[in-house]
């Protein structure tokens, strides 16, 4: 069954979009990411355009960001005003972002923009959890944890900085500084590359802010809801970009598929999964990539409107 | 989707040639025009609508041809070239058209080619291939000496998009010299003013045309959604993030429950 799209203008099967919500709601379940940053370059695969594709999935983040921040809130695990200072740097750097993206449309290099920071980050994200993940498994079969030698952890910068504030449910008193600097880089990446950030900001938070890691999850959900939102709203102004037919069917299937995958997750062992994301991230990655080198079959773009 | 009877023509070819072969028609004939109705309304499925365009031509002959176009609102336009810079292939070479049609059909009782000869198409803009573009400005130098290049891009993508296209064999003659058009209206294909315009062919030349404009407004949840996107884009957006949060307080509100 065929649907058309109004603002991505393309007809797309319905099953096709629910099978890859369910997919990627499945593996962000299983593993509690966020999977925009798998699910906006399979959007570009079957033919969204990017700068459609990326706000959309502002737009779908809100949503499943709501859904995991609520279960986070129930059990008291959100540091609200660690997240407000987040989200104070969020706002920035949403609003700039989305200048950015402005900027790069009128110039009509918005596509190529987005596949090529997509292709740094994939690179990057699935380099590390490949990493991570053959080491795990090597862990496995040489049996038990080897013991890391403990090294002293130097004062972390955020209690070096000005400003400092409390934050009890943290238990940290740290510089309000690098919760917003973190917070504005994050929002550059929602409206650039349509990702809710949580695989930054949540590194971000244990290694710099050291924040406890049972808040850090909810912390950052809770965040990316509003700049999400605030996002959304500007990209629909500003861009009109944000196509809410193929936002719904993807959250559709996205709550679903994530309610399997959080089930499952109790179930499958993770390790050998995990690796199999880090790969599909790769092959995600190098698709983009190949994209951006090999010579295109059609040598011309069309832009609406005059430059 | 189905097909929206709207616009009838009149097309009198008057003076028409006698039957000894002379060829040309001695002035410019008289063409008669009706519409029945000058709005179209479309039900817009998902996957576009046919269009069905009515008319009478009182000179057709045997032998005769029509053609009926079916051009959309006129849209500014920029096209870029491809290059390869760094190893990457970046769009380069702006060149901006200050109007393409934003659709643009021709349908015709034979194909265009069997009809008349190119020169006699072009000079008529009678073919998705010799759709008249207009260029506004080229940014760049290196561009100019390729414009030919980039309107066979233009007319090569919209073609590939279904929103330049003929239809040989869609002009249909039925009884009384009435004839009817079907042309396909791709669901990105825009509302507002089209022109359609109809001309009778007779050995290989223009023998008689006539144009008009009728209004296509389209119908269906497709083209709700666009219209508040482009006109109320801010509300647009607000009602996107509310129909997120609902969807997504609603998923935590039943999956928490179980």
């Amino acid at each position: 069954m065929q649907i058309y799209l109004p603002i991505a203008e393309i007809s797309v099967n319905v099953l096709l979009l629910l099978g890859l919500g369910a997919g990627v709601g499945f593996l962000s379940g299983m593993f509690g990411v966020g999977g925009g940053f798998l699910m906006t370059p399979l959007l570009i695969f079957i033919g969204v355009p990017p700068a459609v594709a990326v706000s959309t999935q502002a737009n779908q983040i809100a949503a499943t960001s709501v859904s995991g921040a609520l279960a986070h809130w129930r059990r008291g695990a959100v540091d609200v005003r660690m997240g407000l200072y987040l989200l104070a740097g969020g706002i920035a750097g949403s609003v700039a972002g989305v200048q950015l993206f402005a900027w790069l449309k009128s110039l009509g290099q918005i596509d190529i923009a987005i596949a090529l920071s997509y292709v740094v980050f994939l690179g990057g994200i699935g380099a590390l959890m490949a990493f991570e993940s053959i080491q795990a498994l090597r862990r496995d079969r040489r049996g038990g944890q080897v013991a890391r030698p403990r090294r002293r952890r130097p004062r972390p910068l955020a209690q070096r900085l000005p400003m400092r504030a409390r934050f009890p449910r943290s238990h940290l008193y740290v510089s309000i500084i690098p919760p917003i600097v973190i917070g504005a880089v994050v929002g550059v990446l929602v409206a650039i590359m349509g990702v809710g950030g949580g695989f930054i900001m949540v590194p971000a938070m244990i290694y710099l802010l050291r924040m406890p890691t049972n808040v850090v999850v909810g912390t950052s959900l809770f965040q990316i809801i509003f700049v999400t939102a605030l996002v959304t709203v500007l990209q629909a102004t500003q861009n009109h970009t944000v196509d809410i037919i193929l936002a719904l069917l993807l959250i559709l299937g996205g709550v679903i598929g994530a309610q399997i995958g959080v089930r499952a997750a109790m179930k499958v062992k993770a390790e050998a999964l995990r690796a199999l994301l880090a790969g599909l991230v790769l092959a995600v990655c190098l698709k983009l990539a190949w994209d951006l080198i090999a010579t295109p079959s059609e040598m011309y773009t069309l832009i609406p409107g005059g430059l | 989707m189905i097909a929206l009877v709207s616009a009838l023509f009149l097309l009198a070819a008057q003076n028409p040639p006698g039957p000894s072969g002379d060829t040309v028609p001695a002035g410019p004939p008289d063409v008669a025009i009706a519409l029945t109705d000058e709005e179209v309304r479309v039900t817009s499925g998902f996957t576009g609508a046919r269009l069905l365009i009515y008319g009478v031509a009182p000179g057709y002959r045997e032998g005769d041809d029509l053609v009926v176009i079916l051009r959309g609102p006129s849209q500014p336009l920029t096209v870029m070239r491809k290059e390869r810079i760094a190893g990457l292939w970046l769009n380069t070479e702006p060149a901006s058209f200050a109007g393409a049609p934003s659709y643009y059909a021709a349908a015709s009782t034979r194909p265009l080619h069997e009809i008349a000869p190119p020169d006699v198409l072009r000079r008529l803009g009678a073919s998705a291939e010799y759709v008249p573009l207009r260029t506004a400005g080229v940014q760049s130098s290196d561009a100019a000496p390729m414009i030919s290049d980039y309107r066979r891009a233009i007319i090569r993508l919209k073609a590939d998009k279904g929103l330049y296209r003929n239809e040989a064999g869609e002009v249909t003659l039925q009884e009384a010299n009435l004839f009817r058009a079907e042309v396909r209206l791709p669901a990105q294909a825009p509302v507002g003013d089209y022109e359609a315009q109809v001309i009778l062919f007779r050995d290989g030349g223009a023998a008689a045309q006539t144009a008009t404009t009728l209004t296509v407004h389209k119908a269906g949840l497709g083209e709700a959604v666009y219209n508040l996107a482009q006109n109320q884009p801010f509300l647009y957006g607000l009602l996107a993030v509310a129909a997120a949060l609902l969807a997504g307080w609603l998923a935590a509100a039943i999956f928490a429950r179980r």
